[in-house]
């Protein structure tokens, strides 16, 4: 069952020299109670995606295609305010920066209450109570709820953003970049419990990231992206083990291993098309290092491959034989 | 082998702003960004820099590179104390020591092209202009980036991320230094083309010869680049060893709980609870004693009251902990 | 070096068609910016060529055939704009108007962003006591109120229009300076600031060759606004009478027709132009600056 059904997204933004196809046709789901990874380098989509399910996108961006099915109901067709009443209630959003959710001039305790009674209907007194509930959840000290947010350490800032994300218990939560400001040990204790509070709840998430290492550690699902499109996804055990998209792999060797000698790091070299004329074939055509005639010629769909998970690339077949020639240094040196 | 850097208890204090509290009770807290550092770089060591943000390793850096005062210690640089190193010294000093940025985007001079940027040191060093175009080239080359003529005539905004770091790099090392510091220089940068610079890096550090400082949060990155890992804590250094010996057998139990929470891209990790409490944070920081006791798992008496020394655990490795 | 002298006039040529399209892109983008410049082009013209364009000398005293002084001639006759009550040429007194706002305002706006953006440059790179020296004497030269400064200033020394460009250049610059030093402030704080030290840029080359060029459209900012502003200085000064007599400028021909009771004889040829022309320029300087931050500072906008 799932939760939210992403179908043929398209999402265009208005730029001064032209029309940019920032999402070109997603295409994902996210099961009830698991965490779906979303993963691509800046630019790919990732953020835009995570704004139009929150019906939160700037002026410029309209959605130009495409359907969102939460709980049956197509939030594309909603009216912003319809839209309005179902975030924070039924999708919660963790920013990057907590300090972009948390309001400067307001205790924590008072914007955490304020969520509750406004959107919520609770009463003062058991919002009050709900906030120390929620702090205790979180694992921050109640009494830090009185405190201002600019008094709160970056980890604990976004320990106070889960436990606001969470007060009204949400189907689904929509995570982007949520430890990617803070230090790799308050990074692995934020995400320890954020992962814990997830299969406790049983929460769906959309975990937006560009680092592969978190999507390993903390998602059941991934959903690769690369300019505007869905490129692989699949059981994040499955796809991280067998890649069967150049790129995946390439992503894979390009970060280095602490334990063990490594070999050398995989460089992909090139940058991501232009959105604004995006290539009709295959995006990766240009950096990737199997390319063939066709592959500049014809758009490779996303199809489930062997490993049961998807992937658009024409040479998917051929992934076991690739995949050892991926992990050599001098295949992606031109 | 002679050691081109000699830092000897090097302190970095900042006067901290005062909340009004702090005022009416006339106290004068202060940043020990730096507190007493005993640092020693042979020629040709690439030393990777390591801890969390505040834990000092930037200002380090700057210190090391002259571009901020200690306000105690000596640093010595090829046998010359910096603290007075001025005038014409200082100038060769520039030459020899160069810095690569985390932030590639701000780096260079909007204004200027890469041909203008690159140019600019050896301007500076009054290097004779019959040599800068061969300097340059080599420089372009040494950074992968050998089609000099499709980069010189544009400006900075015209290139990505990757391309801007390379040509920062580029401009570091046209003067062949001796000694390059670089802080964080691939945070900023896509995934995809963080490898490309890494790799940049460590061929540089081979073929030049270069003494580095590469200063990270990140234990792989530093394990990938530098033979050599210096952990810092809250200013202070707690653990110095060669790379491999770091990751595989660390000895500090900051260094442990680092080296657990490094993120890898396998699903089968381990996903225990980290050896470690609380947040770093300079407020927080126990006075005398131990710095991480109030963190660490393993804390007893003698860590209030006493402070750890360095001390060599196998030779070459060195921990700052009572219980070694 | 041939390869690097061929890409050295490469560099150049490119330098003059990237100009031309940020003027195209101005263009599009800004029309009002596109007017102001527009409007300073024809009155650099007619300031430029008073000798030519003008009629008459726009100080002499003209007489009809019969002899009698040709005074309060209507418009659209012998006379373009009609004459005075003194039988001056109004048309004349207009261009030659032109000049001397044009000399006024440019040198006036020349003088306060040249102080201006030294005392900013110095204050916010160099700090410490030399910021607050100068930023002391700028809070000094703030208080003092400018209109009457200028009509001492005049009463003291031979009316002349040099008045009001003293006057500006004294009391006018620490409104650019300010905003001059909050951005060095913050430019010196720039990594690129901060590569040019490493690679061993002296003092003074990032002062002027990093941070300068990225000021100066700043500068040009409040120049093209203080040009409008000593114009209107200078209109007002000669309205209340403390201009020069001998020279034709908008404000005195406005200070003559009031002396004159031209509003209330209906004689609107008179003082209606030189209004026009004073709002154009001043209104034209605006548009200017503020055509000059979109395009010049593309960092803003995106």
């Amino acid at each position: 069952m799932s939760v939210l059904s992403v179908q043929d997204l398209k999402v265009h933004y208005r730029t001064d020299r032209g029309v940019a196809q920032a999402v070109r046709g997603a295409s994902f789901e996210v099961p009830e109670g698991q965490v779906v990874g979303v993963v691509g380098e800046s630019g790919c989509g990732k953020t835009t995606l995570a704004r139009a399910i929150m019906g939160v996108m700037p002026k410029t961006a309209s959605i130009a295609g495409g359907k969102l099915l939460f709980d049956g109901v197509d939030l594309v067709s909603l009216s912003p305010k319809d839209l309005a009443a179902r975030r924070w209630r039924d999708i919660a959003f963790i920013p990057q920066s907590a300090m972009n959710s948390l309001d400067p001039v307001y205790r924590v305790g008072t914007q955490i209450a304020e969520i509750l009674i406004e959107r919520g209907g609770m009463d003062k007194a058991s919002a009050k109570r709900r906030a120390v509930e929620l702090f205790d959840m979180v694992g921050l000290d109640a009494g830090r709820l009185r405190d201002f947010p600019h008094q709160y350490s970056g980890g604990m800032r976004q320990r106070a953003a889960i436990a606001m994300a969470l007060a009204l218990e949400p189907k689904l939560v929509i995570a982007d970049e949520p430890v990617t400001a803070l230090d790799v040990i308050i990074q692995r204790q934020v995400l320890d419990t954020f992962k814990d509070l997830q299969s406790r709840l049983g929460l769906s998430v959309i975990l937006i990231t560009h680092d592969i290492s978190v999507v390993a550690y903390a998602s059941d699902r991934v959903v690769v992206m690369y300019a505007g499109e869905v490129i692989e996804a699949g059981a994040t055990a499955e796809v991280l083990k067998r890649p069967f998209h150049p790129y995946t792999m390439g992503l894979y060797k390009a970060f280095p291993e602490l334990h063990g000698d490594g070999g050398t790091l995989v460089p992909i070299e090139g940058t991501p098309p232009n959105l604004i004329h995006p290539p009709s074939a295959c995006a990766f055509a240009d950096r990737c290092p199997f390319v063939e005639q066709r592959c500049r010629e014809v758009h490779p769909p996303l199809e489930p491959v062997e490993s049961g998970s998807l992937a658009a690339c024409l040479r998917s077949g051929e992934a076991d034989r690739l995949r050892v020639l991926a992990g050599e240094a001098s295949t992606w040196l031109r | 082998m002679a050691p081109l850097i000699a830092a000897r208890g090097v302190e970095k204090h900042f006067p901290v702003t005062r909340k009004f509290s702090e005022v009416l009770r006339g106290e004068r807290p202060i940043n020990r960004a730096v507190d007493g550092i005993d640092l020693t770089i042979g020629e040709g060591e690439t030393v990777g820099l390591l801890g969390e943000s505040g834990c000092g390793k930037t200002t380090t850096g700057r210190l090391l590179l002259k571009l901020t005062q200690p306000t105690g210690g000596t640093i010595q640089f090829a046998g010359e104390d910096l603290n007075q190193v001025k005038g014409p010294a200082l100038k060769r000093f520039r030459q020899q020591a160069q810095l690569v940025f985390q932030n590639p985007f701000d780096a260079l001079n909007p204004r200027f092209t890469i041909f203008r940027a690159l140019r600019e040191p050896l301007l500076n060093a009054g290097i004779p202009e019959t040599e800068h175009a061969d300097r340059m080239w080599t420089a372009m080359r040494r950074v992968r980036l050998p089609d000099v003529d499709a980069y010189y005539d544009r400006y900075p905004h015209q290139l990505s991320g990757g391309q801007l770091q390379r040509v920062v790099l580029a401009r570091a090392l046209v003067l062949e230094p001796r000694f390059l510091v670089a802080d964080e220089p691939v945070s900023m940068l896509d995934v995809s083309v963080r490898a490309g610079i890494l790799n940049v890096m460590r061929d540089v550090h081979a073929t030049m010869g270069l003494t580095a400082v590469y200063i990270s949060h990140d234990f792989a990155l530093v394990r990938y680049v530098c033979a050599r890992t210096v952990v810092m804590y809250l200013g202070k250094i707690v653990e110095d060893g060669p790379s491999a010996e770091v990751v595989e057998r660390p000895q500090h139990p900051y260094t442990k709980a680092l080296v657990q929470a490094v993120p890898v891209p396998d699903v089968n990790q381990s996903r225990a609870p980290l050896p470690i409490k609380g947040s770093l944070s300079q407020a927080q920081a126990p006075q005398g004693g131990c710095r991480f006791r109030d963190r660490c798992p393993y804390a007893f008496e003698r860590c209030a009251s006493e402070e750890p020394l360095m001390r060599e655990i196998v030779p070459g490795h060195k921990a700052a902990c009572h219980l070694l | 070096m041939p390869a690097t002298a061929e890409a050295g006039a490469r560099r150049a040529g490119g330098g003059l068609l990237a100009g031309l399209g940020r003027f195209l892109t101005l263009v599009r983008r800004d029309p009002f910016a596109t007017a102001g410049i527009l409007i300073y082009t024809v009155f650099l013209f007619v300031a430029v060529f008073a000798d030519q364009l003008a009629t008459h000398d726009p100080n002499q005293i003209l007489y009809r055939a019969n002899g009698r002084v040709a005074s309060n001639q209507p418009p659209f006759g012998a006379f373009i704009l009609g004459t005075t009550n003194l039988g001056r040429d109004i048309y004349s007194q207009l261009i030659y108007g032109a000049r001397s706002a044009l000399v006024v305002g440019v040198t006036a706006a020349f003088a306060v962003v040249l102080i201006g953006t030294l005392v900013g440059l110095v204050a916010g790179f160099f700090r410490g006591v030399a910021d607050m020296i100068l930023m002391r004497v700028a809070d000094v030269a703030l208080g003092i109120p400018f209109l009457p400064f200028v009509i001492v200033l005049a009463s003291f020394r031979e009316p002349s229009v040099w008045n009001v460009v003293i006057g500006m250049a004294l009391v006018v610059w620490p409104s650019t300076s300010r905003v001059i030093r909050s951005q060095v402030l913050s430019l010196r704080e720039r990594t690129f600031v901060e590569a040019a030290r490493v690679t061993g840029s002296s003092q003074a080359r990032i002062l002027f060759v990093h941070i300068a060029p990225n000021v100066l459209p700043l500068s040009f900012v409040y120049g093209s606004i203080a040009v409008g502003w000593a114009i209107l200085t200078e209109a007002s000064v000669s309205f209340l009478g403390f201009g020069p007599t001998d020279t034709a400028s908008w404000g005195s021909m406005l200070q003559q027709a009031y002396a004159a009771q031209a509003l209330s004889r209906g004689w609107y040829h008179w003082f209606v132009p030189p209004g026009i022309c004073i709002i154009l320029v001043v209104v034209a300087g605006f548009f200017v600056s503020r055509g000059f931050e979109e395009v010049l500072f593309p960092k803003l906008r995106d």
